[in-house]
């Protein structure tokens, strides 16, 4: 009897316990319409919705639960949302990356059955804004002919001249870029050229638009100012801002997934009149052929700006002097430049370039207290996810600032990048099988009468590089 | 006596994963209709060295971007003794869309299978898109892979593909030599278990 007893209370305490367990159990479990939905929504869907570049879409359940497993395993290698750059110390505007506690969550969902949740709970989709995410541009051009992307091969990068026929000057603030083949279509960087020189090469080649090197920017260095070094005059005829200086004439770009970016308050671009808008794009083969025909929206400033804003590229020029030597087979071969600012500067934007070996990226602000700012940390550079950073709010860096680059190229045959198989020696060019390295800070200068200074210190650098390549070469 | 079962039971045990090790199919004579509504036997080979079966995911990127290799290994093989098909793993996915998709990525025409309740892909353990199974003699899986290794992980693509894993199993059998990587890892969208 005693023991029957027993044998009860400890049945019903362990009843007890399965139930409060069980209860614990339901209680942090991680559902869909609880957890998972709004990271979903709010990171995943605006790409992943239809007409748009995901090659799915994740609106709701039943989407998300059939690639449950993909998603959880993108997430955790930060595959996506696409954004390459790794936390620094300083805030990214339109930043796409989930944090440790938003993948961990959607690990946990995963791990445990994908639960749905109470669909009544679920929150509503954000509003997507349809056709230009800035509203009606100033100015809408297209390519005049398609360009036909092939169903396989290797990326494809070709620029594009679009006439834009402006009558005058004209300040830009935003570039809106749509393209017409969503699949295909990785990423395109914009310049201006008022020379007229890749209208020619774009009529000079026999398909729509012309090929020929990794980025138009890269051509036009090599082409201009490959041996000259003199590669930041063009400030002094536009007092407004330093356009074509170290920014070689950039007006942003997209990438897949991005927004538009539009320029901080009282910036933005110069654009000669006469000037073409360059494309240069991105594809990579999707499987079947594609045509593409992109469109750009152009949005003016209403008035010049209020201040210069000029880029600090190191090491200059992609890197043409840094004397990038890669031996067949090394692991983490390694440039570095350094740049100490002359005066107080605000930086808004950053940016990084090389080619398919480049590995890790790093731009380092060390300030004259010895604060330690990481600006831009790219921990796995892959090209094809080029991206133009603008940090979420204006970065003060007070003269005597030391900003370090440092970039490694893998070499080995372990990179799956590495174009050449097996991997061969590399040096500095525009080619595929070429390499280039830089990293740039898009700054003001604080006090607007220091922007000359600046100015005459980055156009030193440069020359410095210049000597330094010329006399080691010659030696 | 109870030893006796356990041992009996640890025997059987060990055959279990000898037998899984070896991986054959375990219906030889499993009968699949295809889309022209013809039933198939894709295991059971007649005077066929090989039977190759792409399993693949109308929306998958990495799928779709292994269209034109699945092509041309249909063309390079194709007066050779090995049968292929395309397995679709979608649960959903409707005949028109399955036509459809076959057109636009320019598919081969060989047999295509719509794999709704997965039975192909638990019989050769496929488990993302795009993968491949041969299967040899009596149902013996002799490869489970990738195509080649264009993709080292997702997301990232090799600049050149440097092993050509199915063509290399096929090049094989055909000559009768052992498939020289019998496994790989392939990389791709994962075919979901909730069908």
């Amino acid at each position: 009897m005693k023991i029957r007893i027993l044998v009860s209370i400890f049945a019903l305490g362990a009843l007890s316990l399965a139930l409060y367990g069980g209860q614990r159990a339901e209680g942090g479990s991680v559902t869909f319409a609880d957890h998972v939905a709004p990271i979903i929504f709010n990171n995943c869907t605006s790409c992943h919705r239809p007409g748009e570049a995901a090659p799915f879409v994740l609106m709701n359940y039943a989407d998300v639960q059939k690639r449950g497993k993909l998603i959880a395993a993108v997430t955790q290698s930060r595959q996506m949302p696409p954004w390459k750059a790794d936390a620094g110390d300083v805030e990214f505007k339109h930043e796409r990356r989930l944090t440790a506690a938003q993948i961990e969550t959607i690990q946990r969902w995963a791990a445990t059955g994908m639960h749905e949740g109470n669909p009544a709970k679920l929150p509503p989709l954000p509003k997507f804004a349809d056709g230009w995410q800035l509203g009606k541009p100033d100015l809408i051009v297209k390519m005049s002919e398609a360009f036909t992307v092939p169903a396989d091969g290797p990326d494809i990068y070709q620029n594009f001249a679009l006439p834009l026929n402006l009558p005058e000057d004209k300040w830009v603030r935003a570039i809106e870029f749509r393209p017409g083949a969503r699949t295909v279509v990785h990423h395109s960087l914009f310049f201006s050229d008022a020379t007229g020189e890749a209208r020619k090469l774009d009529a000079a080649d026999p398909q729509p638009g012309f090929s020929g090197g990794m980025a138009f920017t890269g051509q036009r260095f090599a082409a201009r100012f490959g041996l000259g070094g003199q590669a930041n005059d063009a400030s002094a005829t536009n007092p407004g801002a330093s356009p074509t200086g170290s920014l070689g004439g950039s007006l942003g770009g997209w990438a897949v997934g991005a927004q538009a970016r539009v320029m901080p308050e009282g910036l933005a671009y110069f654009l000669p009149k006469g000037s073409d808008l360059v494309l240069a794009s991105h594809f990579h083969p999707s499987g079947k052929v594609e045509k593409e025909i992109s469109t750009v929206g152009v949005y003016f400033a209403d008035k010049p700006p209020t201040k210069a804003f000029t880029g600090i590229q190191l090491p200059p020029l992609f890197g043409v002097f840094a004397g990038l030597d890669i031996p067949a087979g090394a692991k983490e071969y390694t440039i570095e430049d350094s740049f100490v600012l002359p005066v107080d500067v605000k930086a808004f934007g950053t940016g990084a370039h090389a080619h398919y070996i480049g590995k890790t990226m790093h731009l380092k602000a060390t300030l004259p207290n010895g604060q330690e700012k990481k600006l831009l940390w790219i921990n796995d550079w892959d090209f094809a996810w080029q991206d133009q950073y603008q940090f979420k709010d204006f970065v003060a860096l007070p003269k005597g600032t030391r900003l370090d680059v440092k970039i490694t190229y893998d070499n080995t045959a372990g990179n799956p990048r590495n174009p050449s198989s097996p991997p061969r020696r590399v040096k500095w060019g525009e080619g595929s099988f070429d390499e280039m390295g830089s990293m740039s800070l898009i700054v003001v200068a604080a006090n607007e009468a220091d922007m000359p200074a600046l100015q005459g210190a980055i156009r030193n650098h440069v020359r410095g590089a210049f000597t330094k390549r010329r006399s080691s070469a010659s030696r | 006596m109870k030893k006796v079962l356990l041992t009996v039971f640890l025997v059987m045990a060990t055959l279990g994963v000898q037998a899984q090790d070896k991986q054959t199919v375990s219906d030889v004579s499993l009968t699949i209709k295809d889309l022209a509504g013809r039933s198939q036997l894709p295991f059971k080979l007649e005077t066929e060295t090989a039977a190759v079966l792409f399993f693949i995911q109308q929306d998958c990127p990495i799928s779709n971007r292994y269209a034109p290799e699945i092509a041309r290994i249909v063309q390079d093989y194709k007066s050779k003794p090995v049968r292929f098909f395309l397995v679709y793993v979608d649960a959903t996915v409707s005949a028109k869309e399955m036509e459809q998709h076959g057109r636009e990525f320019s598919l081969p025409k060989i047999p295509v299978i719509h794999d709704a309740k997965h039975q192909l892909v638990a019989a050769v353990g496929a488990s993302v898109t795009p993968e491949v199974a041969v299967v040899g003699q009596k149902g013996a899986i002799v490869y489970r892979g990738r195509i080649d290794n264009l993709y080292q992980a997702l997301g990232k693509a090799r600049r050149v593909v440097t092993e050509r894993d199915l063509r290399n199993a096929l090049e094989a059998l055909l000559q009768n030599r052992a498939v020289p990587v019998a496994r790989t890892a392939a990389i791709g969208c994962y075919i979901s278990e909730q069908n």
